[in-house]
């Protein structure tokens, strides 16, 4: 019988009308301030569905362009120039081709007598045969074979003051600079920082003299076939070479499966970032229905005096909140739609696809229901307590209800909230762990926040500065004010400032620590390529400009062919061992010494030249050992450009990567590799620009085909890239700050009331505007302050773990960005803050005394 | 009625809780009337004792900083249906926690409450809330008006809470006899405070109760209102033969009803009736 009648009076409170009609009557007089409680949800779902429109679009644009990003058909590419074997496939496999050569590569800018490192690709053919290679003038990608010219980087001839009819050296070769890049198909502009490309015919490839025999260098070939060809057929006829002459496929498929993979990181990230400010507003939202719910805590007492039960209040609010996270996310999402504009033009650089942006039903639905989801989760939480609110508060206006210490629906809110963070991660990320991963570190970052923010907190009230004066003392006490929301404006204000302060300290250690690398006297230059003809050449030159030969390195490529016994195929099988450490190409070295950069951390180093028999006695560095499933004193088969070498593991060294030298997997005794085809790294040290750029010019006139590697140009280009991302890290760190501004804005608007009270009290004690304006400012600046400091110090905790622990470099603080960024958040803070206190101050004090706003 | 004749319903009471199969039969059939309007409406037939409301050894202790602090120790009496009693005594006697006990806002720590015939202690919150929604009506000291609604809504919220439909006029009419009928769309903070308790005091007679609990009706008042708010009640009251319990510090607004009940450290020190007639006097 009595649940029987609590039933009823559940269905009563669901399906009868009063609550509907309570909810909307209720919401009358605070609409104002109920808008703000929903646009903090707002930036979130914009965010989301922005995102997820990208994420559609990207998608879309890759299908649709699919052909496009390959620019061919198929694509075969090797490391060695093709066999006569394999040219007499490529010959029969017949459709339209176009070959391709792609090396490192200094050049020389005569008109300024500059040079850089460039990634030079000699083509042959009509490639691109889908999409655009599009140039400045559009006419120079078709014409430069013809007219033997060469088409640059826009970034280099800005960089070496060169125009369109100026010249540029490549190895022995000048040619006229016919164009400049605009876009190549299916590559992002960010990666083109890395290594600028500088297109020329592939007939003048040989004049350049920079390809010999063991040259670094990829060799491609393009194919365009007829439609009736099926690509799987030709791939099968391949399959059989992939191996024996070490060539790679690339299919149309292929190259739309990594792009997807490539993009699905960016979009993951996006998400994630936008997925953080949503959950931020939903704080906000349970903040704010909170601080409500108190302020209507009367009214509810009042219901249930009058025989409401608690289901039929429940409903009341819940309606309430419902309403408003519907029109906040259907808001949220319409800014979303506007937002995702700009999106596309944030990640250009990263973009490898033409983006053309259309709206995303699924992804304004997904965004709306994950941002209705959640927020009314986060709402429950404070709305579930109203069942408890007693009648009697009726006739105590004090009185205090004898809370249960856990309220089990409150729990299973807060599971539910849990695991539809989980939920959403993993179909995010499409991996268990690493969703399950990221709401662990949702749930660390928010604890870790907001446990400093509680200490923070804790820490001024206790060491309160007693001696300031009153202005300063009220406006740090307002902070404490009942139904306070200082936590969780710290919370969000601070995990902005947190994610924009690590990228800066991230980004300056990195910096940082790569022009470490290369001071006191350690090597800051680096000679790679130099033949063994040119060895004594390079060292007139570095002895004419008095510069110390600090490393000479030989190195002689090979590969692995056996491995214990075993030849690499049937190996890898067997014990199922990663491809690229088996099959890669080894830069190995010999010599008799350890570098002080190496320890050796298993069996013994073979000091002094091998003369006996094989197996010869190696060095391996650790790591890759392990990824070979190798150990100390197995025997390994390498092929020495055609040669085998059998060899012993006969020590394991620790190599630090870190330092600009070469280094090594591989280490052979002197006596063994002599005469194999060889090259050799060379490393000095340059005190300035200037020496730099008179080095590399000696030497490219001299040796065209040796590289030079400048830590001075790699510092730049770690620089650019590192700013490259951090812009759009910054651009969606953002949406956190602005949630937590609004957050702010709807905190102020709800205490309104309580500031307007205590303003008039303070006025009628004889408290004067400005006072109470000084008040307000020294409150919002102490706010600020605190929620920068909250941020600032987990990231730099976080990013101290980061560079010790992740990255293992030295850690350091870009104290001046730091600074900047906390003045930025107070000052924002402050903003924010007096521009929702207008009016506090001249109110005039009859309005209170007449109760309710 | 005499104080000392509560104790020969007492035993009643005892009776009808004496097992605990018969108690819940009891408890059920005053639910299902509770939910069921039709039922309710004649409470006469319903309620046969001519007790409104009983309390038997209430006792009610709150933890004040880790000790127990009894505010009401043991009280006992029973209203009969149509008596106007007032609660009296100093501050911090115990008055409105007897109150809230009695109108069932409060569960006593120990003793018991009939309210119409319901052990309301026994009841839970929801329960409690669906009793006083059929049975109770209430006016506050401080008026207790819902902010966010006009003065007419504030009248037929008990109305709307049992699921009566168009309630608007019979809230209209009663604000136009204690003399709002031009203010029935005003909100609480447009309205004085004589004005808050009329529509207070409307809303409190809307739903018809059978017992009406006042909280210091006039503390918030000023004499001048506070006559015609009183003036206002006692008409109410005996126009709707209502029973009524009121706590207040005024001797006037005591000596108005037709038994006081003196208060003191949260005992009752003396219960004496006045000279206004009794219920069973009045109209025979």
């Amino acid at each position: 019988m009595e649940t029987q009648i609590k039933t009823l009076n559940y269905r009563v409170a669901l399906f009868s009308t009063w609550p509907w009609k309570m909810a909307w009557r209720d919401s009358r007089t605070y609409r104002r301030r109920l808008a703000l409680f929903l646009s903090c949800i707002l930036l979130g779902v914009a965010a989301l569905v922005a995102v997820r429109s990208l994420g559609d679009n990207l998608t879309q644009a890759v299908y649709d362009q699919s052909r496009s990003l390959l620019g061919a058909d198929l694509v075969l590419s090797s490391q060695r120039p093709f066999s006569d074997e394999v040219n007499t496939l490529i010959d029969s496999l017949g459709g339209e081709q176009s070959r391709e050569v792609r090396f490192a590569s200094m050049v020389y800018f005569p008109r300024t007598d500059g040079t850089r490192l460039v990634q030079v690709r000699a083509l042959d053919g009509d490639f691109p045969y889908y999409g655009h290679f599009e140039t400045e003038p559009s006419w120079a990608a078709a014409t430069f074979q013809e007219k033997r010219t060469a088409i640059l980087e826009e970034s280099l001839l800005i960089q070496f003051g060169t125009a369109i009819g100026d010249s540029v050296r490549i190895g022995n070769q000048t040619f006229v600079v016919g164009g400049r890049i605009v876009k190549v198909p299916g590559e992002a502009v960010a990666f083109s920082t890395i290594a600028p490309r500088i297109y020329i015919p592939l007939l003048d490839l040989e004049n350049t003299g920079l390809i010999k025999f063991g040259s670094l260098a990829s060799y491609l070939a393009y194919f365009k076939f007829d439609k009736n060809i099926a690509i799987s057929d030709v791939e099968k006829r391949l399959q059989p070479y992939r191996e024996t002459h070490r060539i790679r496929t690339e299919t149309v498929a292929n190259r739309q499966q990594r792009l997807r993979r490539t993009l699905g990181n960016l979009y993951n990230f996006l998400s994630l970032s936008a997925f953080s400010a949503l959950l931020l507003g939903c704080i906000g939202v349970a903040s704010a229905i909170h601080v409500y719910m108190r302020q209507k805590q009367t009214t509810v007492a009042i219901l249930r005096c009058l025989g409401a039960q608690s289901g039929q209040v429940l409903t009341i609010y819940a309606l309430q909140a419902i309403a408003l996270g519907f029109i906040g996310t259907a808001l949220g999402s319409l800014l979303g739609l506007s937002i995702q504009f700009i999106l596309p033009k944030v990640l250009a650089n990263f973009l490898p696809v033409e983006l053309e942006m259309n709206i995303s039903i699924p992804a304004v639905l997904q965004g709306m229901g994950v941002g209705m989801g959640l927020s009314m989760l986060f709402a429950l939480l404070p709305l579930l307590p109203v069942r408890h609110t007693s009648p009697l508060r009726t006739l105590r206006a004090s009185y205090e209800e004898v809370r249960q210490r856990i309220d089990p629906l409150q729990a299973v809110a807060f599971g539910l909230i849990l695991c539809f963070i989980a939920a959403l991660s993993i179909l995010q990320t499409h991996r268990v762990g690493l969703g399950l991963g990221i709401t662990a570190g949702f749930c660390i970052a928010f604890a870790s926040l907001m446990a400093v923010a509680k200490l923070l907190v804790k820490m001024v009230r206790r060491f309160f500065p007693t001696s300031w004066t009153y202005v300063w003392r009220q406006g740090l006490a307002n902070l404490y004010r009942p139904n306070n929301q200082t936590s969780i404006l710290m919370l969000s204000l601070g995990l902005g400032t947190f994610l924009i302060s690590t990228l800066y300290i991230l980004q300056y250690v990195l910096i940082n620590q790569v022009s470490l690398a290369g001071g006191d006297n350690r090597p800051n230059l680096v000679l790679v390529d130099v033949q063994t003809d040119q060895e004594q050449g390079v060292d007139l030159i570095l002895l004419a400009q008095n510069l110390p030969l600090i490393h000479r390195a030989p190195i002689v490529t090979m590969r692995l062919s056996h491995v214990k016994g075993y030849p690499i195929e049937a190996y890898r099988e067997k014990f199922d061992i990663g491809r690229w450490s088996l099959f890669r190409e080894y830069r190995s070295t010999y010599r008799d010494d350890l570098y002080d950069s190496e320890s050796i951390v298993a069996g013994t180093w073979h000091g002094g030249p091998w003369n006996a028999q094989e197996p010869v006695p190696i060095s391996f560095e650790r790591g890759i050992a392990e990824s070979i499933g190798a150990a100390l004193g197995d025997t390994l088969i390498f092929d020495v450009q055609g040669i085998p070498i059998t060899t012993a593991i006969q020590s394991l060294r620790e190599v630090d990567w870190q330092r600009i030298q070469p280094n090594f997997f591989v280490v052979f005794p002197t006596g063994v590799l002599e005469s194999a085809p060889q090259s050799q790294v060379v490393t000095t040290r340059v005190t300035s620009s200037a020496q730099s750029a008179q080095l590399q010019g000696e030497l490219v006139k001299a040796y065209p085909n040796i590289s030079v590697i400048d830590l001075g140009q790699i510092l730049q280009t770690v620089d650019e890239l590192l700013s490259q991302v951090s812009f759009v890290v910054r651009f969606m760190a953002l949406f956190s700050i602005f949630t937590g501004l609004i957050v702010l804005a709807s905190a102020v608007t709800t205490s309104r009331y309580q500031r307007i009270q205590e303003a008039v009290l303070l006025r009628t004690l004889g408290a004067s505007r400005r006072q109470i304006r000084q008040i307000l400012l020294v409150e919002y600046l102490f706010l600020g302050f605190l929620a920068a400091l909250t941020g600032l110090m987990l990231s730099i905790f976080g990013a101290w773990a980061l560079s010790v622990f992740v990255f293992d470099i030295a850690y350091s603080l870009p104290t001046t960005a730091i600074i900047g960024l906390l003045v930025m958040v107070v000052l924002l803070t402050m903003g924010v803050g007096m521009l929702n206190s207008r009016g506090i101050a001249d109110r005039p004090p009859l309005e209170i005394l007449r109760a309710e706003a | 009625m005499e104080p000392q004749s509560g104790f020969a319903s007492l035993s009643k009471v005892r009776e009808k809780r004496g097992s605990e199969s018969k108690k819940k039969v009891r408890e059920n059939q005053i639910l299902a009337r509770t939910i069921d309007p039709p039922l309710f409406q004649d409470r006469k037939k319903m309620n046969p004792s001519p007790t409104a409301l009983a309390a038997q050894s209430l006792t009610r202790t709150y933890q004040s900083a880790g000790e127990p602090l009894t505010v009401l120790d043991r009280v006992s009496f029973e209203i009969p249906v149509g008596q106007t009693c007032a609660i009296v005594g100093p501050s911090g006697s115990g008055k409105t926690t007897l109150l809230g006990l009695c109108a069932g806002l409060d569960r006593p720590t120990s003793g018991t409450v009939t309210l119409n015939g319901i052990a309301i202690d026994a009841l839970d919150e929801d329960h409690r809330a669906a009793v006083r929604n059929a049975h109770v009506g209430f006016i506050f000291q401080s008026f207790q008006l819902i902010p966010t609604l006009t003065a007419v809504e504030n009248v037929t919220v008990p109305l709307e809470l049992r699921g009566e439909s168009n309630v608007a006029p019979r809230a209209a009419d009663l604000l136009a006899r204690v003399g709002l009928k031009d203010r029935l769309h005003h909100y609480p903070a447009q309205l004085s405070g004589g004005e808050q308790q009329r529509v207070a005091i409307a809303r409190a007679f809307v739903n018809r109760p059978s017992i009406l609990f006042a909280d210091e009706p006039t503390g918030n008042l000023d004499s001048d209102t506070s006559q015609t708010i009183v003036d206002l009640l006692f008409d109410l009251n005996r126009e709707s033969g209502t029973t009524l319990i009121l706590v207040t510090h005024d001797h006037d607004l005591a000596e108005r009803t037709q038994r006081i009940i003196r208060l003191r450290g949260g005992a009752v020190v003396s219960d004496e009736l006045t000279t206004k007639p009794l219920p069973h006097q009045r109209g025979h």
